[in-house]
């Protein structure tokens, strides 16, 4: 599955669901939070911006943002922006996730102290996303 | 020389990351760091936005809210320029069934809602 795409998202959300320490990983973190792959053409042409809301320990809803002004009016409690090549090192483990926010290379608006003190539950979403054959754009081209 | 210092320096970055998350004593004290800065800078926020204020001047929060407003408006535009579309389809369909006039609104984007929140943008997409 293409990374950014609605499927690979949807493949995720069920890979983390399925975590069974996800729970405790989410316990005490504030509702929502929003994401954005900023543009990087020709293989991300326009920015993805998708939004997801956890409730009783599991992420309940999502869905990917028609348009990423729309993050304005939802307001969530955690925004992260990053360039699609950050994320697609982030999603390889070529970069580490907390480096890449404490620098400030990964934009996180809202609570980061929460954020960092969770950072020992990384292993919940790296075994999800071990479950998905991601691909990503820049390569699927040549 | 510059190259290899800067790679030394990711390098001794990237261990004190992986230290700060193996260890709870390193992250809790990363955790409070952070929080005391976040905390810090939002009590300057509040401050500046209180002499802007005083002065007659619009702070960031304010600019925030227009923002916000902004893209409730930008939404509704993109959910009334679908159904005008979705309208204009089905009006030829209409006039050969004898069916003249416009139907039910359809929901914006065409896909069924899930839960949906209050202030919900009620765009399309995934919802799960």
């Amino acid at each position: 599955m293409i990374f950014p795409s609605e499927a690979w998202l949807a493949a995720v959300v069920e890979a983390v669901n399925r975590h069974p320490d996800l729970s405790l990983a989410l316990a005490g973190l504030p509702a929502d939070l929003a994401a954005v792959v900023e543009a990087d053409p020709p293989a991300v042409p326009a920015p993805v911006a998708a939004w997801g809301r956890h409730a009783s320990g599991r992420i309940a809803e999502w869905r990917l943002l028609e348009d990423q002004d729309d993050i304005l009016e939802l307001t969530p409690a955690y925004v992260v922006r990053g360039p699609y090549r950050l994320w697609k090192d982030l999603l390889l483990r070529r970069a580490d996730p907390l480096q890449a926010a404490l620098s400030g290379k990964l934009q996180v608006r809202g609570d980061l102290e929460a954020l960092v003190k969770r950072a020992n539950y990384r292993y919940v979403l790296d075994e999800a996303l071990a479950k998905v054959a991601t691909r990503f754009p820049d390569e699927a081209r040549r | 020389m510059l190259e290899r210092l800067l790679e030394t320096g990711a390098e001794a970055a990237s261990r004190a990351a992986r230290a700060v998350a193996d260890s709870d004593r390193a992250r809790d004290a990363a955790a409070a760091a952070v929080g005391l800065a976040q905390r810090g800078k939002k009590r300057l926020d509040e401050v500046q936005e209180r002499v802007l204020h005083l002065l007659g001047l619009a702070a960031r929060e304010d600019y925030a809210e227009v923002a916000k407003r902004m893209a409730r408006l930008k939404r509704k535009v993109r959910e009334l320029s679908r159904q005008l579309e979705g309208e204009g389809a089905r009006a030829p369909q209409a006039a050969v069934a004898g069916e003249a006039g416009p139907g039910e609104p359809e929901a914006a984007g065409g896909e069924p809602a899930g839960e949906v929140r209050e202030d919900d943008p009620g765009e399309g997409g995934a919802r799960r």
